[in-house]
């Protein structure tokens, strides 16, 4: 599996110092068959056939590699989980399914997850344009190719009601350490309101947001356009930036000592850590991450981003290509990101 | 309190979501976090909202015996299946559903009319045919500053009148 990191974490999009990626997928089905959740799986088989004996005639997928999933180890399935190539659902119980990607992996296709076909592209910073293209041209040829389950009334119709009509989830991950810092961000998300969309976020043990990352998502998939919802979603997207650039500029002029102090202890761990584990290296990352946005340290918001990804456990572990244990892996943790940012942390 | 994925082990972290200024927290343990992927700093988070609605709809219905509801002739679903389970068995289903699933779409989306991108098979047929459907059509393409839409009616009804001029000469 390539170790590469993917396009997505280039920073070369628009926004890139705030926002890590956006990505659409679009919720397809074939005519015929019952949706995965309730399909025998001699029926997702035959779906599987299906798709993949039609992909030749499918112009955006000839260059794609294709994995079968219920095939690979456990290992490699957490590795493209960490990647965003797959759903956290196939880790508890993968049903017969395929994976095709991109060499880039800015374009990717699911077979028999919560639909038939889940269709992903993701791309650096905010940007819905590119991915958009690349997605509608994928959905065409699929149309052509496939007989997709489309109703005048209803749209593309889905297995969860949720994604029914466009079929269409933007998501955009977000950085927000500055709001988060300067204790403002609940605030926000509450006069934001989020009509239409929403803001989520995983808090680990003491609240604290895992990497000050966020993901704003259209909440609404039927009864709007596509280009209206990627629209509004720029719009939402946008104002966090702007606030998020101010709540960094007030705590450089109001707060700067407590700034400081939040990026010099992240650097003292990447300098002197012997033991960092993945949650913690997360935060540390997001604090550097801050750090560069500050312009207290050198920036390479590329490096940040890759790094993010590939100190996760399961790249850490095929990049060993051996069994480790927790303290091991936590060992060449330290390690890896203290000679990876030796650029920024000398 | 406890982990509402597990059940067993207490609920250390959450999963926080708003929209429409309303705030939903999923409570579960360090484990079931990690075992979902939710612990990664780029992960897919799943949307609350789907399954609550769904248990909040399934409550104002009258309870009737299952045999006498109707079923999916494809899939063998009857709809309280998709009330149980959040989910549908087949597209078929949107068919033999289209009633209680028009109530259902309405609350969850505001709209229960897909307006957005068509097959390209179909992109060049509109269902209503005649200039006067068409153009009521096309008021409220532009009503709901659906342009690109609106163009595309206005093209086929200007097409249709073309038509309908030309078998008069
Ligand atoms: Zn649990
Ligand atoms: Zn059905």
């Amino acid at each position: 599996m390539a170790q590469a990191p993917p396009a997505w974490l280039a920073a070369d999009g628009p926004h890139a110092e705030t926002v890590i990626s956006t990505r659409i997928r679009l919720a397809r089905n074939l005519v015929g068959h019952r949706f995965p959740p309730h399909a025998r799986s001699d029926e997702l088989e035959a779906v599987l056939q299906e798709v993949t004996s039609r992909r030749d005639s499918v112009p955006s997928l000839r260059q794609c590699r294709y994995w079968r999933v219920d095939s690979l180890s456990e290992l490699e399935r957490r590795f493209l989980l960490e990647r965003r190539l797959l759903p956290p659902e196939v880790l508890v119980r993968p049903r017969p399914s395929g994976l095709l990607a991109s060499a880039d992996e800015s374009l990717s296709v699911i077979v028999n997850e919560e639909d038939h076909l889940r269709l992903q592209s993701i791309a650096s910073g905010l940007q819905m344009e590119r991915p958009w293209e690349t997605l509608s041209r994928l959905d065409d040829q699929l149309n052509q190719a496939l007989p997709l389950a489309f109703s005048e009334e209803f749209g593309y119709l889905t297995s969860c009601p949720t994604n029914t009509g466009t079929g269409m989830r933007v998501s955009v991950f977000i950085h927000l350490p500055g709001l988060v810092l300067s204790g403002t961000l609940e605030e926000v998300v509450k006069r934001l309101g989020f009509t239409e969309f929403t803001f989520r976020g995983f808090y680990g043990e003491g609240t604290q947001a895992v990497g000050h990352i966020f993901q704003v998502s259209n909440q609404v998939t039927l009864g709007r356009a596509e280009e209206k919802l990627l629209e509004r979603m720029g719009k939402v997207a946008e104002e966090l930036i702007g606030l998020e650039k101010d709540s960094v500029g007030k705590l450089l002029r109001e707060k700067r000592l407590r700034l400081e102090d939040a990026v010099e202890r992240a650097v003292g761990v990447v300098r002197h850590a012997r033991l960092l584990g993945a949650l913690e290296c997360v935060n540390v990352l997001s604090h550097i991450r801050l750090g560069m946005v500050a312009g207290l340290l050198p920036r390479d918001f590329r490096l940040i981003n890759e790094l993010l990804v590939l100190t996760q456990p399961a790249h850490m572990g095929l990049r060993t290509g051996r069994e480790m244990n927790e303290e091991e892996g936590d060992h060449l943790r330290a390690q890896y990101v203290r000679e990876r940012l030796r650029a920024v942390v000398p | 309190m406890l982990c509402e994925i597990c059940h067993s082990r207490p609920a250390t972290v959450q999963l926080t979501q708003i929209v429409n200024a309303q705030k939903l927290e999923l409570h579960m343990c360090q484990r079931c976090a990690e075992e979902h992927g939710f612990t990664l700093p780029f992960a897919v988070l799943p949307h609350l909202l789907g399954g609550l609605l769904l248990k909040a709809i399934s409550q104002t219905h009258p309870e009737v015996a299952s045999e006498a509801l109707p079923r999916c002739p494809v899939c063998g679903h009857c709809y309280r299946d998709v009330e149980r389970t959040g989910l549908l068995g087949c597209a078929e289903c949107y068919n033999t559903f289209a009633e209680q699933l028009r109530t259902l779409l309405r609350r969850i989306h505001g709209s229960s009319k897909h307006i957005g991108s068509r097959p390209p098979h179909l992109r060049h047929q509109v269902v209503t045919q005649s200039p006067d459907e068409i153009r009521k059509a096309l008021e409220e393409a532009i009503a709901r500053e659906e342009y690109e839409r609106a163009a595309e009616l206005r093209d086929l009804l200007r097409d249709l009148l073309r038509q309908a001029k030309g078998s008069d000469q």
